[in-house]
């Protein structure tokens, strides 16, 4: 019996070492596993990540809302004024292409509005004023100032009881025979 | 014969760092409020000296035979009133014009500040003014309101005299004839 016992203890201590023997074979499967993970650790990872993407979903909603005044604020400066915020509200990802698209032709306007009233500005200083805001510049220190709008066209009026057709004179006429002028 | 066109650029020569601004002759000029020369001005009128206010109207009239570059007396008349009227507007004197009423030679000026009641401050100026750019002496009388007769100055007190009394720049005219010679 002795003999047999011994066999058995033989026998159940091989069993243990082959069952302990895998842990340690194993060991080659684990670094494979790690290096491709299998089906169910790549499921387990697309569970995994769902509980806590539902709890960011909570944060990554309340994004796409703060996201939304993200869009209007693309939205802002394109179209100036009032539509822009509340569309891209509704639909956050749809409405971003959508507010360029009427982004080029709003401000367009607006920026064309704008340049009108400066041709007028360039066209007001007048023939004289522009040079002189030019060269104002350019020599900073003795300035010379040319914002004078000069007289329009002289003009001489012939006018008097006799109505007569004045030749042509010089200035120094006219004023000889204004001087010559007495008391009747 | 080209008549010489008035050139405003560089009138003014504005240095910041002398504080001094000068006409493009050289002058030195300030740049004084309307509200400081009338009171100025009301004040030498009823002191009955208004010879600084006459010299101003020579230095202006220099300003403006320079700007001719020849004789103001060989030029037509709407080029000396280019001339003068464009340095009047410099000095901010208003808009100067030209009547003629049968031979009396009129000046009028548009815009004229304020400065006296009567406008002998602006007659003076004038004077002074065609004076320099006749070569002889010229009497600016107020007819009206800011029209000045150009006439001798022998007969200046009694067109002022006419036109103190009421009569109208047509009837002024109508006193006076063309003597021969003066």
């Amino acid at each position: 019996m002795k003999p047999s016992v011994a066999k058995l203890e033989a026998l159940l201590h091989r069993v243990q070492r082959n069952r302990e023997a895998p842990r340690t074979d194993t060991a080659v499967p684990a670094k494979a596993r790690s290096v491709t993970p299998t089906p169910l650790e790549l499921a387990v990872e697309a569970v995994t990540p769902r509980p806590a993407p539902e709890e960011l979903p909570a944060r990554a909603v309340r994004p796409t809302p703060a996201a939304a005044p993200v869009a209007p604020r693309r939205a802002a400066p394109v179209s100036a004024e009032p539509p822009a915020p509340a569309v891209p509200r509704r639909e956050p990802e749809a409405p971003p292409p959508a507010p360029p698209r009427e982004a080029p032709t709003r401000p367009a306007v607006p920026k064309r509005e704008p340049e009108p009233p400066a041709p007028p500005v360039a066209a007001a200083p007048v023939r004289p004023a522009a040079p002189a805001a030019q060269r104002a510049p350019a020599a900073p220190e003795p300035m010379r100032a040319q914002s004078v709008v000069p007289p329009s066209e002289p003009i001489v009026h012939v006018l008097g009881a006799t109505e007569a057709v004045i030749p042509a004179s010089t200035f120094g006429q006219v004023l000889e025979r204004s001087l010559l002028l007495r008391p009747r | 014969m080209t008549e010489p066109q008035f050139d405003p650029g560089g009138f003014y020569e504005f240095n910041l760092a002398q504080g001094a601004v000068r006409t493009r002759d050289g002058s030195r000029v300030l740049v004084l409020s309307d509200n400081v020369v009338g009171p100025l001005v009301s004040v030498a009128v009823r002191n009955g000296d208004l010879t600084a206010v006459r010299r101003l109207g020579r230095q202006l009239g220099r300003l403006a035979a320079r700007s001719l570059g020849r004789s103001a007396l060989a030029c037509s008349p709407e080029t000396v009133l280019g001339h003068v009227g464009s340095t009047l507007a410099l000095f901010g004197w208003g808009r100067l014009a030209f009547s003629r009423w049968g031979d009396a030679l009129v000046a009028t000026i548009d815009n004229l500040p304020a400065l006296d009641d009567e406008h002998l401050g602006a007659a003076a100026l004038l004077g002074g003014l065609f004076s320099e750019l006749g070569g002889r002496e010229v009497a600016c009388v107020p007819v009206g309101e800011a029209t000045f007769v150009l006439v001798d100055p022998t007969v200046a007190e009694q067109v002022w005299t006419w036109a103190k009394a009421g009569d109208e720049l047509p009837h002024i005219v109508a006193k006076l004839a063309t003597s021969e010679k003066s």
